[in-house]
């Protein structure tokens, strides 16, 4: 009895032990305090249960176009932990895969959290794997959060992050210039323009019009594959095209049919169909509205684009050369807003059209 | 008697960077463009200036725009004096002048006062 006793004391007196006890009193000493970055300040140590930070594990594939389902479901448990109004902490220290798409994401909710003014703070840490913190630290990401980070992160040959709550003709043009630097798109540089616009102009006209303040896009542009294709990523925060396309009474009521019983059986994806090949999906009743999603569908016709995917609500569209769809899936969870990315791709001795 | 002309170049006398449709979505949009530049030559039915718009020299054009442009004239003051009036000068852009053409044709007229 007294050799187990002095068995346990002494195992508490280990350095082991210190470090075990530590850990307790503050969780966050393991996960890299000095990557540390958070939505709003928070005491390091959590002596109350209640800030105790709830510790959400991001997915390996840190990415919407590979991980669409995983990556919902990773934003809906933190949407629900939050709710809770104790500190959550989003430990991306395992990701190996990382897309753009997936920082605007992560941005456009934090920016959620903080305008709906959750109590809860929001702390989290960089990946460990190089590639994907630069990666993270390039795109521009630390602007949207307090961190002391001072690694310099900023890289010319990626257009960072850009926001905006309006239609802004310069910094639509200047995310083409930036592409322009890679591709001589030739007869085709001023078409990009406009479906650009078109992607940022729903913002306003679509989503929250009646509180201006919260429609919001964010933007990037990066190269991949040696500079041979620009990977163009834009997102805003609205209630997606399913929710503002007009709709008749089967359709709302199919709808509302695939939310409840969570089969896939919505219809979410056919309606962004619908509205990209120009169908009379505009909510205003007015025919000469809803001009945006086929003029953004017809980037597909242009030679230099590939890739063109669009997630919004319960959709998920991608599409290929020459108006065709080829993957149209209805998604069991909710994603809010409008995901549209589209590959800029370099093609060599392309005649002029 | 010779018709009056005037010439407006959007990149020069408007915007490089032409906006969305409704001036709430956004500068340079299209509704100001029509108001500021085109609607003035309309109010009067006894007006027969003709406009050289030059659509060249801009970053590109959102379709709304260009719909709120010249659909919205047809919606006011019909096609006919529109396509009397209004002639599209583009020698680099001439995509969005088939564009602008189809939405001149396209427009529902007198469905906006």
């Amino acid at each position: 009895m007294g050799k187990n006793s002095s068995q346990i004391q002494s195992f508490f007196r280990t350095e082991k032990a210190k470090k075990i006890t530590n850990r307790r009193r503050n969780p966050i000493s393991r996960y890299y305090k000095k990557n540390l970055f958070s939505l709003s300040s928070i005491s390091r140590y959590y002596p109350v249960e209640s800030n105790r930070p709830q510790f959400i594990r991001a997915p390996k594939e840190f990415s919407l176009t590979l991980n669409t389902e995983g990556m919902i479901r990773f934003f809906m448990t933190v949407d629900k932990k939050i709710r809770t109004g104790r500190p959550v902490y989003l430990d991306m220290a395992n990701i190996t895969v990382l897309h753009e798409d997936a920082i605007l994401y992560l941005i456009s909710r934090l920016d959620y959290y903080e305008l709906i003014n959750i109590n809860a703070s929001i702390q989290g840490n960089l990946p460990n794997y190089e590639p994907c913190r630069i990666l993270l630290l390039q795109s521009g990401f630390l602007k949207y959060v307090q961190t002391n980070i001072t690694q310099n992160a900023e890289n010319d040959n990626i257009f960072p992050i850009h926001e905006g709550s309006s239609a802004d003709g310069p910094i639509v043009s200047e995310v083409i210039n930036f592409v322009k630097r890679f591709i001589n798109f030739k007869d085709y540089a001023e078409r990009f323009y406009g479906p650009i616009m078109e992607c940022i102009i729903n913002t306003g006209a679509h989503a929250y019009s009646k509180n201006a303040s919260y429609s919001k896009w964010w933007m990037i542009a990066i190269p991949n594959n040696n500079n041979k294709t620009i990977h163009f990523t834009v997102l805003d925060n609205g209630y997606g095209i399913p929710n503002t396309v007009r709709k008749n009474y089967a359709e709302i009521i199919m709808r509302q049919f695939g939310k409840l019983n969570y089969l896939s059986t919505g219809i979410d994806n056919k309606l962004i169909v619908s509205g990209l090949i120009g169908e009379f999906r505009t909510r205003s009743g007015l025919d000469h509205r809803g001009k945006g999603l086929p003029s953004i569908f017809e980037l597909t016709t242009i030679p230099y684009i590939d890739n063109l995917r669009v997630i919004s609500s319960h959709g998920y569209v991608l599409t290929g050369s020459n108006l065709t769809i080829l993957e149209s899936v209805n998604l069991r969870n909710k994603f809010h807003g409008t995901l549209i990315s589209w590959d800029f791709i370099k093609i060599e001795d392309i005649s002029d059209g | 008697m010779d018709k009056k002309m005037v010439d407006i170049s959007i990149a020069k006398d408007f915007s490089l960077t032409p906006g969305p449709r409704y001036e709430w979505q956004g500068d340079f949009s299209g509704q100001l463009f029509r108001d500021s530049f085109l609607v003035k030559y309309f109010t009067d039915p006894n007006d027969e200036t003709i406009i050289n718009i030059n659509i060249d020299g801009v970053e590109g054009y959102p379709p709304s725009f260009l719909e709120e442009t010249f659909g919205g004239l047809v919606r006011k003051f019909g096609r006919d004096r529109v396509n009397k009036k209004i002639n599209i000068v583009a020698t680099k852009l001439k995509y969005f002048k088939e564009q602008a053409l189809k939405f001149i044709q396209d427009a529902k007229e007198f469905s906006e006062k």
